[in-house]
């Protein structure tokens, strides 16, 4: 490497990989990284950012591996991010010194449209031909002699999913660090020249810079450019110079909007005239037929539902032996590690119920993430996922959604932690948002303890089972009915897209890689673990101590004395016989003492004296402060819910929603005073209402930091008040509605 | 001017212009279709749509209403 020049020299080389998107993109990025990865967002906006380092002989380089895109177009800051990018716009990233662009070898005029327009940029390039194996398949044949010979840049067969042509690159990296080639320039007409010419001139940066070649291309050619927000004129007047500059394209006789696309390509087809013979008759052979029957129109709905049916059991009931075998390691934690410090109370509530357990409250995640990861990149990397999108994109279009929504969707009915990840899976980054917002409302596993209590303590017993299964059915679509209005809203109001554009390639059938599959399941896991980990757990922390403080010996001591009176005046026993019996740590009144106790500290904890002080919000909910508790000490995770119901009335916090003993006391609890006294506080309404509550509230630590990561911090607090403002209306109806009008 | 809407499953048209009035046109010029080339509309979606069209070998799915801006004649 001493030949390297020196700027370069004195710091990492900075790789870009950039390419249209099903070029196997990632497979080239995996093979060249390994598991030296790093993923986030760019700075400002939504889009995933992903990093590796590469080995490259005895030095290493940074990787930067691009959204896949079609073109250089920026209509939005979401879409700027490649431009920008490519002209060292963000700090943090520097301008690539290099560009590996992978091209699908089967598609090579369309690929190199986008190369075409990178061309612009001036940074020394290599072509990588990915898929070189299926060039044959697809019934053509590359003179690759004479494309070499055309492009003046390294130009390299390769087979990612085989790891075929991965020294290729590196070298190709190491020649072009020694002698800059760079792929030919398209030469403009005299007219274009001027137009660019009219606006670098005329438009001025904020910074004083100017717009580099390349972003005046955008400004000039884009319908809508997102160009326009760096400037330092007015929108106004850049939409004024553009016109102007515009002109000089039509009075050449051409269409501006239509010009750069039509003179990239009549460049690409000077540059590939004769390299490609294509015999069409040949063409995806296997792929056609396939898709006969996976896009037939009953056949392929059959076959897409059944797809479906086995990735949402899946998630559903595959995860469930590793969360219990991770529910169970945790309780053994708790038991090998709570007698050591049995003499010190707080430090042992502290390890058991917010250290163990917050560590607990990620790790349960992560079988279902890992999971469905695995289904997704098996589905993506297979090409089927493409095709779902293609039949469902009609049930999401009209709400500003596309199909690319679907799989999201539905994982989150399962859980919307992998759901929300899931989204990653959509390019469009609005569409992304919307389902990121509406993902949380479908009816997830956890909500199905807090479902199976109310129905069965209170529809059961009165209407019957087939009036239970039914209420259960329908609770699965409250959520959802709620979701399609809100992305409708979403989309429509809020991110005020007309109509979003869903143009997608239907890539050919593949036979996917294990271990991409591996790498996207590894790192969905780590990402989750290392970002939404740490907040889940501080959040259980907080939850844990709002729940244990204050606490004292004295105040304990009072609790029990007036446990002790309460007994006395009930005639259980004298003074000394209870005070006796308590002291015996194994008789059954220090057993109901202690379970008291707990309900006692948890009424009178942080947490207890919040809940009675809003206990006035829920009151046209019909909830009274025990309720009103458990739904604030449920906001961490709603199934949390039981056990403090348990708690509370004295049942102890390992009871679950089958308990006959919590069944009655809840079906025995009534009002103890207020103009309700003496009836019951469980009336149908409230249930109901309770049940609407939990179906739309967000009631989990773990998806608000997980839309934190995937959408930013405004989003999460947007989706937390709207969701809890939805559920206290919804509740509020269900329990005004149907106590006066029934 | 036909668009490509009115062509049945299977056919092939030669395309005469794109529209070209907003970037989801911009985007379609962008993959290749563009005036003189070979365009098939392959298939529709199980549900009326989305359709899927094929250019140079490969296939792109387009929404109905974005597709209305590719103007055809018979090829």
């Amino acid at each position: 490497m001493e030949t390297v020049v020196s700027p370069i020299a004195q710091r990492t080389l900075r790789i870009a990989l950039i390419g249209n998107p099903n070029t196997g993109k990632s497979t080239i990025f995996n093979n060249l990284t390994g598991l030296r990865q790093r993923t986030g967002n760019y700075p400002g906006v939504t889009v995933s950012r992903k990093a590796g380092t590469m080995k490259l002989g005895n030095t290493t380089a940074e990787l930067i591996d691009l959204p896949g895109t079609y073109s250089l177009s920026a209509h939005s800051p979401d879409e700027r991010v490649v431009i920008d990018v490519l002209n060292g716009r963000f700090k943090e990233i520097g301008k690539p010194d290099l560009i590996l662009f992978v091209a699908d070898a089967t598609n090579l005029r369309r690929n190199l449209f986008l190369a075409s327009q990178v061309a612009t940029l001036r940074i020394p390039m290599a072509l990588i031909l990915n898929q070189w194996d299926a060039v044959a398949s697809s019934g053509q044949q590359i003179d690759l002699n004479l494309l070499k010979g055309r492009l003046a840049v390294p130009v390299i067969p390769t087979i990612g999913t085989k790891g075929k042509g991965t020294d290729d690159i590196k070298k190709a990296i190491l020649t072009l660090m020694e002698e800059p080639k760079f792929l030919p320039e398209i030469h403009w007409p005299e007219s274009m020249q001027s137009a660019i010419e009219h606006l670098k001139a005329t438009l001025p940066c904020v910074g004083e810079e100017f717009l580099s070649e390349s972003e005046t291309h955008r400004l000039l050619f884009d319908t809508h450019s997102a160009e326009i927000q760096r400037l330092k004129v007015s929108p106004e007047e850049a939409a004024r110079e553009v016109v102007k500059a515009r002109e000089f394209i039509r009075k050449d006789g051409m269409n501006p909007l239509v010009a750069e696309a039509m003179l990239h390509y009549r460049h690409i087809d000077g540059l590939i005239g004769g390299v490609v013979l294509k015999d069409t008759q040949l063409a995806h052979g296997a792929t056609e037929s396939i898709d006969k029957l996976l896009l037939h129109r009953g056949w392929g709905l059959a076959a897409f539902v059944a797809m479906m049916y086995v990735v949402f059991q899946a998630v559903y009931s595959w995860a469930g032996p590793v969360m219990d075998v991770i529910e169970a390691g945790k309780i053994w934690a708790q038991k090998l590690i709570g007698p050591a410090l049995e003499g010190a109370p707080m430090l042992q509530s502290l390890v058991l119920d917010g250290v163990i357990e917050g560590v607990g409250a990620f790790l349960i995640f992560l079988p279902q993430i890992l999971i469905l990861f695995a289904f997704i990149s098996l589905l993506e990397d297979s090409g089927y996922m493409a095709r779902a999108a293609f039949i469902m994109d009609k049930l999401f279009s009209w709400c500003g959604l596309n199909g690319k929504s679907f799989v999201p969707l539905l994982s989150s009915y399962a859980c919307a932690i992998p759901g929300i990840m899931a989204t990653r899976t959509i390019e469009d980054p609005k569409s992304r948002l919307a389902t990121v917002f509406v993902a949380p409302f479908m009816s997830c596993s956890a909500r199905l303890p807090v479902y199976i209590l109310c129905i069965g303590a209170f529809i059961e017993p009165v209407y019957g089972p087939w009036w239970a299964g039914f209420t259960l059915f329908l609770m699965h679509f409250v959520g959802l009915a709620v979701a399609v209005p809100t992305a409708w809203f979403v989309t429509r109001i809020i991110l005020k897209t007309k109509s979003q554009p869903f143009v997608m390639e239907l890539p050919k059938y593949r036979t996917p890689r294990m271990s991409d599959v591996g790498y996207r399941m590894w790192q969905a896991g780590w990402e989750f673990v290392q970002k939404a980990g740490t907040i889940i757990f501080f959040i259980t922390i907080i939850i844990w101590a709002s729940l244990y403080f204050p606490r004292s010996e004295a105040q304990e001591k009072e609790i029990q004395a007036a446990f002790v009176a309460g007994k006395v005046a009930e005639g259980a026993g004298t003074l000394a016989d209870i005070q006796v019996q308590l002291a015996d740590e194994d008789s059954e009144l220090a057993r109901e003492f202690n379970l008291a106790l707990a309900g006692e500290q948890i009424n009178q904890s942080y947490m207890g004296r919040i809940g009675k002080t809003v206990q006035p919000i829920f009151e046209p909910a019909g909830f009274d402060w025990r309720i009103s508790i458990s739904v604030l000490a449920s906001y961490p995770a709603r199934e949390v819910i039981i056990s403090t119901l348990g708690i509370i009335y004295s049942l102890g916090g390992d009871v679950d929603e089958e308990d006959g003993h919590l069944r009655a006391a809840l079906k025995n609890s009534e009002w103890q005073e207020g103009e309700k006294e003496g009836t019951p506080i469980y009336t149908v309404p409230v249930v109901i209402g309770l049940m609407v509550f939990f179906a739309l509230c967000s009631q989990c630590g773990a998806t608000t930091s997980i839309i934190i990561k995937e959408a930013g911090i405004k989003w999460a607090v947007a989706s937390f008040i709207y969701m809890t403002v939805l559920a206290w209306l919804g509740a509020v109806l269900c329990y005004q509605v149907g106590t006066h009008w029934f | 001017m036909a668009s490509i809407l009115s062509l049945k499953p299977g056919e092939s048209a030669r395309v005469t212009r794109i529209r070209a009035e907003n970037q989801i046109d911009q985007r379609i010029l962008s993959l290749g279709i563009g005036a003189n080339v070979i365009i098939k509309l392959c298939k529709v979606a199980p549900l009326g749509d989305p359709i899927a069209v094929e250019v140079d070998g490969s296939q792109i799915i387009l929404r109905k209403s974005e597709a209305e801006g590719i103007e055809v004649e018979p090829a």
